[in-house]
């Protein structure tokens, strides 16, 4: 079971170049809005061309710009489930999926999809419509008219981005779940780093049509390399910095000198620091200590981002700090207000463009 | 008083509206799957009979259906009379009231939200049963309303219908002819008979239209 893409197609804006290989596992592609990671999902599915390169699945080429290979998007086993489900509104859930086997007798045809509603848990949905149901009944129904085909593998187009919030939880479990028996490949896209973090195994970071960075979720997020994988997996803080020696740097944006645990590289590059990791100095905390004035504080329900400056910096640096360590008096204190802070060596991180 | 002319229009009418309806999805349904130049020239083409004066209309099917042109002979052989016959009403009813079919129709599979389209594709569903079970379903306010259209202005024809068909009373003379020659042989009560019962139809259609699209909407 496996996925080979190497494809490059002219869009608006830039050139999506995009070439991974994928085996039996859910990999993860993130990337903003826009930045061409739905539009290779639909390259994969046969809904769009790209101009050159080819796509196997599970070694069968379905494209090739160079042997004219184009196979039609039913006969390429993907299953595609779409940010708005796409169920066929004018017809009921046993509907949609019936007319997926359309090419079968009407007996099997009706067999295979009660079976089928069974297994996805939705037989007292049969007989309504999609515009009736919720988004999480719309998202197993869909999700169930994929699976009736048998697909070799899986996309999910940002499942949840039109979920409320609330119940987007539940309905990820749900989801988790009921692709856990897939053996195939799952592409997963999404614009949340969260979502993938959890339910994929690998990722890969898209910007601007390029992946800028590959690897398994915990190796991509410990160390994301690049100044926009850096940025699309949450780093706030990112600048250039001069090396003053074998682990120290000098940070002019934000006017300081830092020591690294790791070297720095000889070439001079970015930067990045995640809010999570800078701290409040404590007695044991020799290097990276500095006083900084807050400049400004925005309280979320369970965090507060705090972003700090020492005098002659430029740029703020952003910090984040959980209300429920112990440091809920912090809300009330004015900006201005001075702190000693600590920026631990092991959480800088070096990257390239 | 004799009612021919009215049944002569009503059976145009309605033999193009058929016609008109079938032809006028179909190239929806064609022209939404093309794309820029391709797409542009064959709407361009199905629109034109909407703009273009009638009279051009009914010269190129004179020239289609005479019998000097080339359907025509064909037809000849096979004993069906276009010029000249009742069926020369509906041939002209139809190519008018087809491209207020096409135009309604083709705005209305516009609107269908693309990923409908493509997961159909995706899941190996046939281009004609996506049309005929996905699409037309979708578009049958877009459908009713373009047909009822059709229906209307297939009974106001007037000009393709006398090139082509002639005024031959009893046998092609519709309403609106029926007016016109009235009106022009001065017997102006007549005229004004036909004129009450032609806007009194085509105002209940609409009416009636509008009433049943009402109806769609609060549900």
């Amino acid at each position: 079971m496996s996925i080979d893409v190497s494809i490059k197609k002219k869009l608006h804006d830039f050139t999506l170049d995009i070439s991974f290989s994928a085996g039996s596992e859910h990999m993860g592609l993130l990337g903003a809005s826009g930045c061409g990671k739905s539009m290779t999902l639909k390259c994969i599915a046969g809904i769009e061309k790209p101009d050159s390169g080819y796509i196997r699945i599970n070694g069968q080429t379905v494209f090739d710009s160079d042997a004219h290979i184009n196979i039609k998007p039913g006969k390429r086993g993907c299953g595609f489930l779409f940010q708005n489900y796409a169920l066929f509104p004018s017809m009921t859930i046993a509907q949609n999926i019936e007319l997926v086997l359309h090419r079968l007798p009407s007996e099997e045809r009706k067999k295979k999809t009660e079976e089928v509603l069974e297994q996805f848990g939705i037989t007292d949905l049969a007989d309504r419509k999609s515009p009736e149901l919720s988004g999480g009944q719309q998202q197993r129904a869909a999700l169930a008219r994929i699976m009736v085909n048998n697909p070799e593998i899986i996309m999910l187009d940002e499942p949840f981005s039109a979920l409320d919030s609330f119940i987007k939880q539940q309905i990820e479990t749900n989801l988790v779940n009921m692709i856990s028996d897939f053996k195939g490949t799952v592409l997963f896209v999404s614009h949340n780093r969260d979502e993938i973090y959890r339910i994929c195994d690998n990722i890969a970071v898209i910007s601007d049509g390029t992946i800028c960075r590959r690897g398994t979720c915990r190796d991509v997020f410990a160390d994301p390399q690049t100044v926009d994988a850096a940025r699309l997996t949450g780093c706030k803080n990112i600048a250039k910095y001069k090396r003053i020696g074998k682990q120290s740097i000098f940070i002019k944006d934000w006017n300081i000198d830092l020591h690294t645990a790791r070297d720095v590289p000889e070439k001079n590059g970015y930067v990045g620091i995640r809010a999570h990791y800078i701290r409040e100095a404590n007695q044991y905390d020799f290097v990276n200590c500095y006083t900084f004035a807050v400049k400004q504080r925005r309280n979320s329900p369970f965090d507060i981002s705090e972003y700090i400056a020492i005098s002659g910096a430029s740029l703020p640096i952003e910090r984040k700090i959980s209300v429920d360590s112990g440091t809920n008096n912090i809300e009330d204190t004015a900006d201005g207000t001075l702190e000693k802070i600590c920026i631990p060596p092991e959480s800088i991180l070096f990257l390239v463009e | 008083m004799d009612l021919t002319p009215l049944y002569i229009s009503l059976r145009a009418s309605a033999y193009a509206t058929v016609f008109a309806f079938i032809l006028g999805t179909l190239a929806a349904w064609g022209v939404v799957h093309l794309q820029g130049k391709m797409r542009a020239a064959a709407d361009g083409v199905f629109t034109l009979p909407l703009v273009l004066p009638p009279t051009v209309l009914g010269f190129f099917l004179l020239c289609i259906f005479g019998t000097k042109g080339f359907l025509g002979q064909v037809l000849l052989k096979t004993g069906i009379r276009i010029v000249f016959d009742w069926k020369g009403t509906v041939a002209a009813a139809t190519v008018v009231a087809f491209p207020l079919v096409y135009r309604t129709v083709r705005a209305s599979f516009e609107q269908i939200d693309k990923s409908i389209l493509d997961a159909a594709r995706t899941l190996g569903i046939s281009e004609w049963k996506t049309f005929v079970c996905i699409m037309i379903p979708l578009a049958r306010p877009g459908i009713a309303a373009g047909t009822i259209l059709a229906f209307t202005r297939a009974l106001g024809e007037f000009g393709a219908t006398l090139m082509l068909a002639g005024d031959i009373p009893g046998k092609t003379e519709t309403i609106p002819i029926a007016i016109w020659s009235a009106a022009y042989g001065g017997n102006m009560e007549r005229a004004l008979l036909w004129v009450v019962i032609i806007v009194a139809i085509s105002f209940i259609t609409i009416t009636a239209m509008n009433i049943l699209g009402q109806g769609t909407k609060r549900k």
